[in-house]
């Protein structure tokens, strides 16, 4: 699945500017940034729900806004959870059984019975978590080779949730398929995601390889006696100040901050293990996080 | 071919308000024709005892009784409900997830809007055939038989299904511009009137304001004649019985297209087309304006035509401003999802 320089306004305000990337069958994508970003704007532009301005989505070589029949190999799943709301289960999934051909009915039944969810007359009466939790089924039961989760985890209790994780992984793994997520719980992500795509004013900020992003960058604790020199503070991403403490991220190949923070002489340089979130305030909202 | 996915789910949505729709069809004609034939029969026997068949001539050479049975009010219970349809086929998608989860589907956004108009259009077409035969069949097995003769499916059933099909499609066009299901339902009850109610409003204001104008007789003529509800209650187009049948097409396939291109981050606005405000605006204060004026001047005595024509500028003021705010306030609402 390929996003070919996607731009979109809403209300006169650009949401989305120049947004290319390429989804790699058998991964998991993660989309973070900040509130209003446009992460959500992004997955609804991607199954042409808003139609962009510029740009293109291809699934499998075909433009879904020239053959919307494309969008058969990608489903959407919502984070908000009101359509059908009236329907009976066994309704939705025949219409979903006439749209999808791939639609596994066996499969649907497998999940329901894994994750405990009874079938009911109206979609309505299944609380919030559940009601996502349905969603999600019916998402992967699709057999869609690309599955894009709005706040997948939203309303699920934590159980539901690892169990969903776990589930997500094992789907990727057995059946081939990607799933793109769009979410602000990064230590979800964490554990799940091969590649994290940084929205940032609309634009790609950065996109990274979970593993190696770990590899380029580190997260140093650096105590002074006083304060940190202006020098240093001009080189480094601080993401966390408490009194003489600094908490900073700094580019593994950056031997000349490394220098400057050796010369500057600190009463101690500490390594700690660094999460996804730390990059995200890094290089999102590092600037004003730290004070 | 539309897929079956779409209409079956099209249907079941509108199911309960077609139940509705044959209930009002059953009682307006072959329940109506029952009462009808009664009637006719009692009239009948009366004229015979006073050795008289005036009537029954009438009834013989004229087509009276289905002209009595097709003008029956039952037509403002359908014609609201012809309204409706077209709300709860589009409007309440908009004003849930639904749309989106729907556009998101492998379908062209025209065979959504294709597959929601022929259930629509099929829906009403089966019903109104289905009563109106039954209604024939209730004659023809009547005493008041020779009635039969004089209908003709053209002359008598052509109107009122291209008008109600064309009240179906001017509801199906609101929806594919506006962005809410009340707000379609209540601009297609009101463009339904329109041509006759603007044509008042102005008419009002040439009066008072005594400004020249000829050939009102074949505006009046033309304005009721794209009246869609009046050609329902008068049944008679004197030759202009195709404009319901070409206003069905011209909406149907300016639906479509609006349908297509209509941008859905507007879902729960007023209009779902930005551009179409710089005619909304300014359209709803001249209506209200006029409005205002017709009934200020109302409590001015005929006679004084200068302080009816002073009071009618102090209520189109009124009225307009009024409607100016409240619309661009309207305008500005967003009435869709919780989100």
């Amino acid at each position: 699945m390929e996003v070919r320089n996607i731009s979109k306004s809403i209300q006169e305000t650009e949401v989305l500017c120049d947004v290319s990337f390429s989804i790699a069958p058998g991964t998991i994508t993660g989309i973070v940034g900040r509130n209003g970003v446009g992460k959500t704007s992004l997955l609804k532009t991607m199954v042409d729900i808003f139609r962009p301005d510029e740009g293109e989505v291809r699934v499998k070589g075909e433009s879904i806004q020239i053959n919307p029949s494309a969008k058969q190999h990608v489903i959407f799943v919502s984070d908000v959870t009101e359509a059908f709301k009236n329907e009976s289960v066994d309704h939705i999934v025949s219409f979903y059984r006439e749209v999808y051909p791939s639609f596994d009915h066996a499969y649907f039944e497998e999940l329901m019975a894994r994750f405990d969810l009874e079938k009911i007359q109206q979609v309505k009466k299944y609380s919030k978590g559940r009601k996502a939790l349905f969603a999600l089924i019916l998402a992967f039961a699709t057999r869609a080779d690309f599955v894009l989760l709005d706040e997948p985890t939203d309303g699920l209790d934590v159980i539901v949730k690892r169990q969903m994780m776990q589930f997500m992984v094992e789907a990727v793994a057995e059946n081939d398929i990607s799933i793109l997520i769009a979410t602000h719980r990064l230590d979800e992500l964490e554990t799940l995601a091969d590649q994290i795509i940084m929205l940032k004013d609309g634009q790609v900020e950065a996109r990274y390889e979970l593993e190696s992003v770990k590899m380029q960058y580190q997260k140093m604790q650096i105590v002074y006696a006083e304060q940190m020199p202006e020098e240093v503070i001009e080189k480094v991403n601080i993401l966390q100040q408490s009194g003489r403490v600094y908490v900073c991220f700094i580019a593994r190949a950056d031997n000349e901050t490394k220098q400057a923070v050796e010369k500057s002489g600190p009463l101690l340089i500490e390594e700690l293990p660094m999460s996804l979130e730390d990059l995200f305030i890094a290089k999102l909202g590092g600037d004003r996080f730290a004070t | 071919m539309l897929p079956k996915a779409l209409w079956k789910k099209d249907f079941k949505q509108t199911k309960g308000l077609f139940i509705y729709l044959g209930l009002v069809f059953i009682f307006w004609f072959p329940i109506q024709a029952l009462l009808r034939i009664d009637g006719a029969l009692e009239t009948l026997r009366e004229e015979q005892a006073r050795g008289e068949d005036h009537h029954l001539q009438f009834l013989q050479t004229s087509s009276y009784f289905w002209e009595q049975l097709l003008s029956s009010s039952s037509w403002l219970l359908a014609l609201l409900l012809l309204a409706v349809i077209p709300g709860v086929l589009i409007g309440s998608e908009r004003n849930s997830e639904t749309h989106h989860v729907m556009t998101g589907l492998p379908f062209k956004r025209q065979t959504l809007f294709i597959s929601k108009f022929v259930v629509g259009a099929v829906g009403i077409s089966l019903l109104f055939f289905f009563a109106i035969g039954l209604a024939y069949i209730f004659v023809a097995q009547s005493e008041l038989s020779f009635v039969t003769e004089q209908f003709s499916l053209l002359e008598h059933l052509w109107l009122p299904w291209t008008t109600m099909l064309a009240i179906f499609a001017l509801g199906m066009l609101m929806g594919s511009l506006v962005g809410e299901m009340l707000s379609q339902i209540v601009l297609t009850l009101i463009f339904l009137i329109f041509p006759s109610g603007f044509w008042l409003l102005v008419r009002q204001f040439i009066e008072i304001n005594n400004i020249p104008l000829g050939g009102e007789q074949w505006q009046a003529e033309f304005v009721g004649n794209v009246t869609l509800p009046l050609i329902l209650l008068d049944g008679n187009m004197n030759g202009w019985f195709i404009i319901p049948a070409v206003m069905t097409i011209v909406f149907a396939v300016v639906g479509t297209y609006s349908y297509a291109s209509a941008k859905d981050e507007h879902n729960g606005e007023l209009l779902l087309f930005k551009k179409l405000n710089v005619i909304f605006l300014p359209g709803v204060v001249v209506c209200f304006a006029l409005l205002g004026g017709m009934i200020a001047a109302s409590i001015a005595p005929h006679s004084q035509q200068e302080f009816q024509v002073i009071l009618y500028w102090i209520g189109a003021v009124l009225l307009g401003s009024g409607a100016y705010f409240s619309t661009r306030r309207l305008l500005q609402m967003n009435r869709g999802r919780k989100k």
